[in-house]
């Protein structure tokens, strides 16, 4: 086991290595930086005392070097933008957000998505099952971003129930973690049920049934631990694109999290903010596929002693 | 014996619904996989049902196990009608009642330990310590062969026969009055089959447990069952004790599964009886003798009119025209 | 008889109503009831720099956010657009134009009780935009507006009230470059002893009628009333004041309709729906943009090394293409009367908008001519046909084939309608259009500064300045979009540059105006109004000048609801 998470630590560092390359080589491959750091009206003086000031002006695996001795330690420059902060101080500063987001959403679509797909698959081809088919088609084709304003529009400005944006209590949070997680629940209702169906066919259901055992202890205890694994790889892969995908519905709602400032950073080519931006990012994906790598081999023993 | 037999199955019919559509189901036909069959089992005593595959027997034992609910007809334990049951009667029922499936890769979960596979019918169906439940499950281990030290470990560390050893464990641990056997050996290696077989004879002659034995290998079939019923597309054509069925089949069907299987010894030639076509399908059985059209010996009216269970000799049925 | 008893009792009745009515509207005058709402929210598009320190990159257009706190020397009265005193009580100029004598206001005090405004201020105010190293400044100054801040090359001290700017050229355009229109807002001296620069972002003080409260990177700004009231503007209306940065759209319309902000900006096709609910339109009093569409490739100026002539961005010389149809004037001029502007505006600024004929000059300031606005239809104005006859005179009876960028203008959204429309225009002349969508920062800009931009239209929306400041920037590359150069307009700037006296600026000025006009140096377009929306129940009216450097300013303007009814 120990065996097992070593060689996944070790393939997450190379993973990130080449992460730092591409990052470093695409910010300078869409177009002189400073192009996007200064006005058009700046005069070509000042447009070489920043190039020398930011060491632009130095070859390009010198400009690597210094930005990987510098990114091992954590810091990746200041921010242009965003004067006087860092750019890893204001990824850092942004990340608690984002995850506050992506958690409640996930919350929330397993808290919905769970019961909905154990039940579709339970009660198959009845009309549960049909009608939970049918949600699960909305939420896959519904974008977040246009979903997000409609639930906008029908909570905060006709009902005025709810905030319409921003961060700050629960009441801000539910629209839009409502708003990122209901594709998810789609998602994930189906992956349920089809594992779920898949389980309950085996034998070993069969027979704990045989041994007595209520349905419902059945269906949760037994099937739906055995089913489990399928959601779960799915988590790994989402969760990369939890944290990019809010993009949109932060910025719908203002929400201050990663994902508008990697809008904001890439508009204002800030390419500091966006390489912190990036590597945080890969960080955080590598991170969660090794931890539901691991948790694998907990929920399934057979992994274990491979 | 005349106490009242451990299990009596009497005119047991079991009709699926074919249904059709999208959102609500037309039901425009019925597979009739088990159509009005009976018999008794008595304490101690193994039934063996054989039949080629979608004969109904794994129904029946579906039905028995309570994993289905029979369209007519009714099933007794102990004369106790076996489908009413609620509440404590029905634990006692499950308590009563176990099973070992087929596939020994299947048939455990993967997710827990061995020990908690076996003790898994006490836990649920009776109130018992821990150290009590943890006494019974080292003492059934033994008797199926397994020492404590296995008890702790997961079932993909084990190999097929010892699997189906902790099935048979599992089954054993709240002493069964009954248990179904459906294809217990068919899925492990044929050197394994033999010390599963003792097994389960041993067992049976120690606990007095009564199998309802569901194969189509004949041979595992004469070697642990007392009595044999045949069956056909739903219905029994033939039961009779063991012996007696294999020493002198009567029914064509029953003539024609035995030429079927290799005998016992290489040099023992038989005469093959190839049944022409395929079995017909449930849902459109044919008219009178279910055998009708494959049958090498039928006669005029076994298209039309649907042979009765004849008893020929004391505990030797049959159901053709032949006999009647 | 009788009539004239009922000619008096009338007008005795008159006086009496007329007493009454004054009466009555003096009490409710004696009122002084506060706004209904103690914080007023202000929900922008998109913060352009989150940060205060101005001197280090970029335009002043966000000086919105220093406009509560900070003030300048020069104001821009909102209602005549003159510039009039601020923190400057008063300034005079020699007459060679080298010389300021500015008096200051007295008795202004600093936020956090850093002391009274004074010299020292200006003093070191200027420095963190000129001095080169200057101490404690961590990164160097950089902005368009520099060298015109920067023409002031040394400020001398009299007393605490009075100081000298000494220019290294005339500098006429003093006033512009000191006025909130640029970006020499008056940060305390006292401050950055005691703080460092940082303390300008952490709490800023100034001299405002608010003071800096809180910041929360990337949502909001949040200021107060200051607790004594003000030098200039004594209480102002609101208890605290919010902005807030929102760039989708119709998170910003959700904003106000659920009262979440009471005053918006929005784009113009929402404003109509907005209005239609019962929110009131409020523009700028004076128009703060240019709308026009630039010719790539005219670059008919001669590099001179020498006296450092367009040789910025890598000279000029032989970058001209005459086979480039627009090169021709009659084109040019044949491509302006294909215009139908009065369709344009009807449809895009849903009139709303005022026309414009050259860039840069606008009514108020100096230069303008006021002959343009009649010679205007004549030479510029819509006549298909004359277009035509145009193009065949100057040899393209069939037309020709060019190419313009369509990209998105944050602010000016329909920049890229505007575009598409005027493709259509010029198609009914023979000139085919082709559309390219490219991004202005890394494809446009640059092929704008290598002067290379043969054969591309381009929508810009120069914002308002100086007169001189626009030449410099367009028309004597003294930055990077090279819009039309020749040798002639850039002498025309060298001796203005030497003018002192401002009626002559006033007439070269004019002349240089009356150059490109004449020369149909762009698609003039439109003058258009910086549009705001306010929640009429909580907001009466703003009254900002517009050119508060391309942003919106003179915050302290916005004037509370105070009456039941809304506030129409």
């Amino acid at each position: 086991m120990q065996r097992y998470i070593i060689i996944r630590l070790l393939q997450s560092l190379l993973a990130l290595w080449v992460m730092s390359l591409i990052v470093f080589g695409l910010a300078r491959v869409t177009g002189d930086p400073i192009d996007a750091l200064l006005p058009i009206e700046a005069t070509l003086e000042e447009r070489e005392t920043i190039r020398r000031n930011w060491g632009l002006d130095k070859p390009l695996h010198t400009q690597y070097l210094v930005f990987l001795s510098k990114a091992v330690r954590g810091d990746f420059g200041n921010s242009w933008k965003w004067q006087g902060h860092t750019a890893m101080g204001l990824v850092l500063a942004r990340l608690p957000a984002t995850l506050e987001l992506a958690g409640v959403a996930i919350a929330i679509s397993i808290v919905l998505a769970l019961p909905l797909g154990v039940l579709a698959a339970v009660k198959k081809d009845t009309l549960f099952d049909s009608v939970g088919k049918m949600v699960a088609l909305l939420g896959q084709s519904l974008p977040a971003f246009w979903l997000g304003i409609i639930l906008m529009w029908i909570f905060a400005v006709m009902l005025g129930w709810l905030p319409t944006s921003g961060r700050g209590g629960i009441s801000r949070l539910i629209l839009p973690a409502v708003s990122l997680g209901w594709f998810q629940v789609a998602v994930i209702m189906r992956l349920v049920r089809s594992a779920m169906l898949d389980v309950l066919d085996s034998e070993f259901v069969k027979l704990t049934r045989v041994k007595g055992l209520s349905e419902w202890k059945v269906i949760w205890k037994h099937c739906l631990r055995n089913a489990a694994i399928v959601p779960l790889t799915y988590f790994a892969i989402n969760a990369g694109v939890l944290m990019t995908g809010s993009v949109v519905i932060e910025n719908v709602f203002v929400w201050p999290g990663t994902g508008r400032l990697a809008l904001e950073a890439i508009q204002a080519r800030d390419f500091q903010v966006v390489q912190a931006i990036v590597i945080i990012f890969a960080t955080v994906f590598l991170f969660a596929n090794l931890i539901v790598d691991i948790l694998y081999a907990y929920l399934d023993p057979r992994i274990r002693y491979q | 014996m005349s106490e009242t037999p451990l299990l009596q199955v009497h005119h047991l019919k079991k009709h699926f619904p074919v249904t059709r559509g999208l959102l609500a189901m037309k039901t425009i036909g019925w597979v009739k996989a088990v159509d009005d069959i009976s018999f008794s089992v008595p304490q101690g005593e193994t039934l063996a049902l054989v039949g080629e595959s979608g004969c109904g027997k794994t129904t029946t034992a579906k039905l028995i196990l309570r994993l289905e609910e029979p369209t007519d007809g009714e099933i007794l334990i102990d004369g106790q009608p076996v489908h009413d049951l609620r509440g404590n009667a029905l634990k006692a029922y499950r308590t009563a009642v176990q099973a070992v499936f087929q596939d020994p890769w299947s048939s455990l979960n993967p997710r827990m330990r061995v020990r908690q596979i076996v003790a898994e019918p006490l836990v649920i169906n009776r109130k018992m310590s821990r150290a009590a439940v943890a006494a019974r499950v080292q003492e059934v281990l033994d008797s199926v062969g397994l020492r404590p030290q296995q008890a702790n470990l997961y079932p993909h560390e084990f190999s097929g026969g010892q699997r189906q050893r902790i099935a048979v464990a599992s089954a054993l641990i709240s002493q069964p009055k009954l248990i179904i056997l459906d294809e217990p050996v068919s899925a492990l290696d044929v050197s394994i089959r033999a010390q599963i077989m003792n097994l389960l004879v041993d067992l049976q002659q120690a606990y007095h447990v009564s199998y309802v034995l569901i194969a189509h290998h004949l041979a595992t079939t004469r070697y642990m069952a007392h009595e044999v019923a045949v069956m056909y597309l739903g219905k029994i054509v033939e039961r009779a004790r063991t012996e007696a069925l294999f020493t002198e089949p009567l029914h064509p069907y029953t003539r024609a599964l035995f030429s079927a299987a290799l005998p016992g010894h290489p040099d023992i030639t038989r005469e093959e009886i190839i049944l022409p076509g395929e079995v017909p399908s449930p849902i459109n059985p044919p008219s009178g003798c279910r055998f009708h059209t494959r049958c090498p010996v039928a006669q005029s009216q076994c298209a039309e009119i649907e042979p009765e269970e004849t008893d020929i000799a004391p505990g030797h049925m049959v159901a053709c025209h032949l006999y009647n | 008889m009788r009539q004239a008893r009922l000619r008096q009792s009338a007008g005795l009745f008159m006086v009496l109503m007329l007493l009454s009515l004054a009466f009555l509207g003096g009490d409710a005058q004696a009122q002084t009831r506060e706004a209904k709402v103690d914080r007023l929210v202000i929900g922008l598009i998109n913060p352009f720099r989150d940060y205060f320190r101005a001197w280090i990159s970029g335009t002043p257009d966000h000086n919105i956010q220093h406009d509560p706190i900070l003030e300048w020397l020069i104001e821009i009265d909102p209602d005549t657009g003159q510039y009039v005193p601020w923190l400057a009580k008063s300034w005079e100029m020699t007459p060679d134009g080298r010389l300021w004598r500015v008096k200051l206001q007295e008795g202004v005090n600093y936020h956090q009780d850093y002391g009274e405004f004074t010299a020292k201020d200006v003093v070191h105010n200027h420095a963190l935009w000129c001095e080169a190293n200057y101490p404690g400044r961590a990164d160097p100054p950089s902005s368009a507006y520099r060298t015109g801040i920067c023409t002031v090359e040394r400020v001398e001290v009299i007393n605490d009230y009075e100081v000298l700017m000494h220019c290294k050229e005339p500098c006429l355009d003093f006033e512009f470059y000191y006025s909130e229109a640029a970006n020499v807002m008056m940060f305390s001296k006292a401050q950055w002893d005691k703080e460092g620069e940082m303390g300008y972002e952490r709490k800023p003080a100034g001299t405002g009628p608010y003071e800096f409260k809180e910041r929360k990177l990337g949502q909001s700004v949040l200021y107060e009333r200051a607790p004594t009231p003000h030098w200039k503007h004594g209480v102002v209306d609101w208890k605290e004041l919010m902005m807030t940065w929102t760039i989708e759209e119709s998170t910003r319309y959700a904003q106000l309709l659920a009262g979440e902000t009471h005053l918006t900006e929005v784009n113009k096709d929402l404003v109509d729906q907005l209005v239609s609910r019962g929110y009131k339109l409020v523009r700028s009093r004076g128009t703060a943009q240019q709308i026009q569409i630039v010719f790539g490739g005219l670059y008919f100026g001669t590099e001179d090394p020498q006296t450092g002539r367009y040789t910025e961005h890598g000279g000029i010389t032989g970058k001209l293409d005459p086979s480039e149809p627009w090169t021709k004037k009659k084109v040019r001029q044949a491509m302006n009367k294909a215009i139908n502007r009065e369709e344009l505006l009807e449809v895009l600024y849903k009139n709303r908008a005022d026309y414009m004929y050259v860039h840069g000059y606008y009514p108020d300031l100096p230069g303008w001519d006021p002959t343009w606005e009649q010679r205007f239809p004549e030479m510029y104005g819509y006549d298909p046909q004359a277009a035509q006859r145009l193009l065949r005179e100057a040899g393209y009876p069939n037309g020709f084939k060019a190419k313009a960028w369509l990209f998105p203008f944050a602010g000016a959204p329909e920049l890229i309608p505007l575009v598409e429309a005027v493709q259509i225009q010029l198609l009914d002349v023979g000139i085919e259009l082709r559309l390219e969508e490219a991004d202005l920062v890394s494809t446009i800009a640059p092929i704008w500064r290598a002067r290379k931009a043969h054969g591309y239209l381009a929508a810009v929306p120069p914002s308002k300045k100086a007169v001189e400041a626009q030449i410099a920037v367009f028309n004597a590359g003294k930055a990077g979009i090279h819009q039309f150069e020749t040798d002639e307009i850039y002498r025309m700037w060298e001796e203005l540059k030497q003018l002192a006296d401002p009626t002559e600026r006033d007439v070269l000025l004019r002349k240089i105006g009356n150059y490109k006009f004449e020369n149909f140096e762009i698609i003039p377009l439109f003058n258009v109004f910086i549009e705001v929306v306010v929640d009429p129940n909580i907001v009466d009216d703003w009254a900002f000048p517009g050119w508060d450097g391309g942003d919106i300013g003179h915050t302290w303007r916005i004037t509370a609801c105070k009456q039941e009814e809304p506030c129409r």
